[in-house]
């Protein structure tokens, strides 16, 4: 370090406070308005976690003799907050094991084109050639594509269930980190400290993964939460379409399929699994705007 | 300019080849395809058969240079279950997608843009709240969620639009509003984005300072200046509003492209699945082509350079 000059380096390199600190100091500038979607978010969350506990019924448990009870109705003692559906199944207890569904694919899809988009996006900006060519050709071959249309060929060709729904969600929407890391890893390519790296001889690995991914870290947390919110969208879009989770579990998407048929006689079989999902995902998208919003410098 | 038009022509001819290549690989995921061809209960004789028939048994590349050469002649292969050609088919429901697309995206570029400029242009005020709200509603509105509200209001409460159908016009006004929101919101935040990026440039200011009036200053020099992310998300829009047809036309029993789609799925018919997808494909490489091409037209800066934006 250069003694002559102390003051300025003595500034700059002012070590960061601890973790906790920063918590409470990112916590203290969230907007009040905010902390409402975060609760919604977490009460999700926490729905999904704990369904088997907060579930008053077993949801896939028909009673015929209480089919498209009103929402409040109360049949032999048994009461029915949201309605129950054309099998006399607990309108309820399927939205809570819904979230289950809806979430756990979302998470799993999320992580999975977060890891293959991540490392596609820096293997491009750190190889370059052929490799970068090789990587940036395949995300413009995938976006051109309409993405439902892609996942529903997929589906169709894997066929359904829990696990195809994920893998295709996954291996289909990494696209859009790719193009993020690889657009912000390129712009730290000649940042002093990777070119010193380099210089040194550090394994491409260990640039990648040291010097290039936690500075692009936060970028990836952005396009991870609004990508949750698309997967959540997705996954209600392929099992609408039978191409989801499939029966007997429940999933908000299947039972907006089955309860558009009895719109005039029976909306909340639909109209409720529909309002979480809407919830769920405004909740995301604001968040996940917040975030956005605090990650670009132009708009702080 | 010619020379423009040409490298973007190219460029489009080799997006559209990677991505129908991609699909040809996704349909041999699972090894043989014949299996999603044949009905179930099928012997493994009419499998055999139908393999052969279908030149599945030869080595993958011949196969993929049939299935180019199919495409190339327009040759989409028959319906199993209907038994006409799928080229028939596809005609036959195209304009009613083609009709439903252009509902969502005429509603959502009359109503997105202007509410896109108000936005930008009265930044803090109670009007964009208000209009902030209403696209974090519609970003966040699944297509059949707002598609069931609209058919318990305007068709089982107040009857004055059907619930499903396309024998009238009125049939077409729910669908295009679900399709359309989504990309309503997305335009409304892309012109919003654009105008507030235009608006703090110096030929802005000018114009203010001559007082110029505000309107004109929109319509003379901004709406031309902040088109480019416009007519890139319009195009990026077409792809999403093609996608977005499979559901809402299967809530609304639209028969388009979509709904014919999801019910090959249901009958094991998958030569229509892959030509609705190759048809979702190509119809969006060619939007992002002509966005390519109205750059230049928009911004001559572009046209003369040839260069990328």
């Amino acid at each position: 370090m250069n003694a002559s000059v102390p003051g300025v380096l003595e500034q700059e390199i002012r070590p960061l406070p601890r973790f906790g600190a920063r918590f409470r100091a990112g916590a203290a500038a969230v907007p009040g308005s905010l902390w409402v979607f975060i609760a919604i978010l977490a009460g999700f969350a926490l729905m999904a976690l704990c369904a088997p506990l907060v579930a008053p019924r077993d949801p896939t448990a028909q009673n015929l003799l209480a089919r498209m009870k009103a929402p409040g109705s109360v049949i032999r003692g048994v009461s029915y907050l949201l309605g129950s559906d054309e099998l006399g199944r607990d309108v309820l207890s399927r939205i809570i094991y819904g979230a289950r569904a809806s979430m756990s694919v979302a998470v799993l899809a999320v992580c999975l084109s977060g890891v293959i988009g991540t490392a596609a996006g820096l293997l491009a900006a750190y190889c370059r050639g052929w490799v970068e060519a090789a990587v940036m050709r395949l995300v413009d071959m995938m976006l051109s594509i309409p993405a439902l249309l892609f996942a529903v060929i997929t589906v169709a060709v894997l066929g359904p269930g829990f696990i195809n729904v994920v893998l295709v969600l996954g291996l289909t929407r990494w696209t859009r980190y790719a193009r993020v890391v690889y657009g912000q890893a390129l712009s730290l390519m000649p940042q002093p400290y990777v070119r010193y790296a380099r210089f040194v001889g550090a394994p491409g690995l260990s640039i990648m993964g040291r010097h290039l991914l936690p500075n692009v870290f936060g970028q990836i947390v952005v396009v991870a939460t609004l990508e949750f919110g698309s997967m959540v969208l997705f996954e209600a879009g392929l099992s609408f379409l039978g191409l989801g989770v499939q029966p007997p579990t429940p999933s908000w998407g299947a039972m907006m399929n089955v309860g558009r048929h009895y719109l005039d006689t029976a909306w909340w079989i639909a109209g409720f699994p529909g309002f979480c999902l809407f919830l769920l995902v405004l909740s995301v998208n604001i968040i996940g705007d917040y975030l956005r919003d605090r990650m670009d410098p132009r708009l702080r | 300019m010619s020379r423009f038009i040409l490298k973007r022509c190219w460029q489009a001819f080799i997006a559209a080849l990677g991505a129908l290549t991609l699909l040809f690989f996704v349909q041999r995921l699972t090894g043989d395809p014949t299996l999603l061809l044949v009905p179930e209960g099928a012997t493994a004789e009419d499998i055999a058969m139908l393999r052969a028939s279908l030149g599945f048994d030869q080595p993958l590349l011949v196969q993929y240079l049939r299935y180019l050469k199919d495409l190339g002649t327009f040759n989409l292969g028959m319906s199993y279950v209907q038994g006409v050609p799928v080229w028939d088919i596809l005609l036959s429901r195209i304009p009613y997608t083609l009709q439903l697309t252009a509902g969502a995206m005429l509603l959502s570029l009359g109503l997105g843009l202007p509410i896109g400029v108000l936005m930008a242009l009265q930044r803090g005020t109670l009007p964009e709240r208000f209009f902030q709200a209403v696209v974090f509603t519609g970003q966040s509105m699944p297509t059949f969620f707002s598609g069931i509200l609209m058919i318990l209001l305007f068709a089982v409460h107040l009857r004055w639009l059907p619930a499903s159908g396309s024998d009238s016009g009125a049939s077409l006004v729910m669908p295009s509003i679900a399709l359309g929101l989504l990309t309503l919101a997305t335009f409304a935040r892309v012109a919003r984005t654009a105008v507030l990026d235009e608006l703090g440039k110096d030929y802005v200011r000018t114009a203010r300072a001559k007082g110029v009036p505000l309107g004109r200053i929109v319509w003379r020099h901004l709406a031309r200046n902040s088109a480019i992310p416009v007519i890139t998300v319009a195009a990026l829009e077409i792809s999403h509003l093609l996608a977005g047809a499979v559901i809402v036309e299967t809530l609304f029993a639209w028969p388009g492209l979509g709904q014919v789609a999801v019910q090959a799925i249901e009958a094991r018919d998958f030569p229509i699945v892959q030509a609705v997808v190759l048809f979702g494909a190509v119809a969006s490489v060619g939007c992002n082509l002509i966005a390519d091409l109205l750059y230049g037209v928009v911004d001559p800066r572009i046209r003369h350079t040839g260069g990328a934006q």
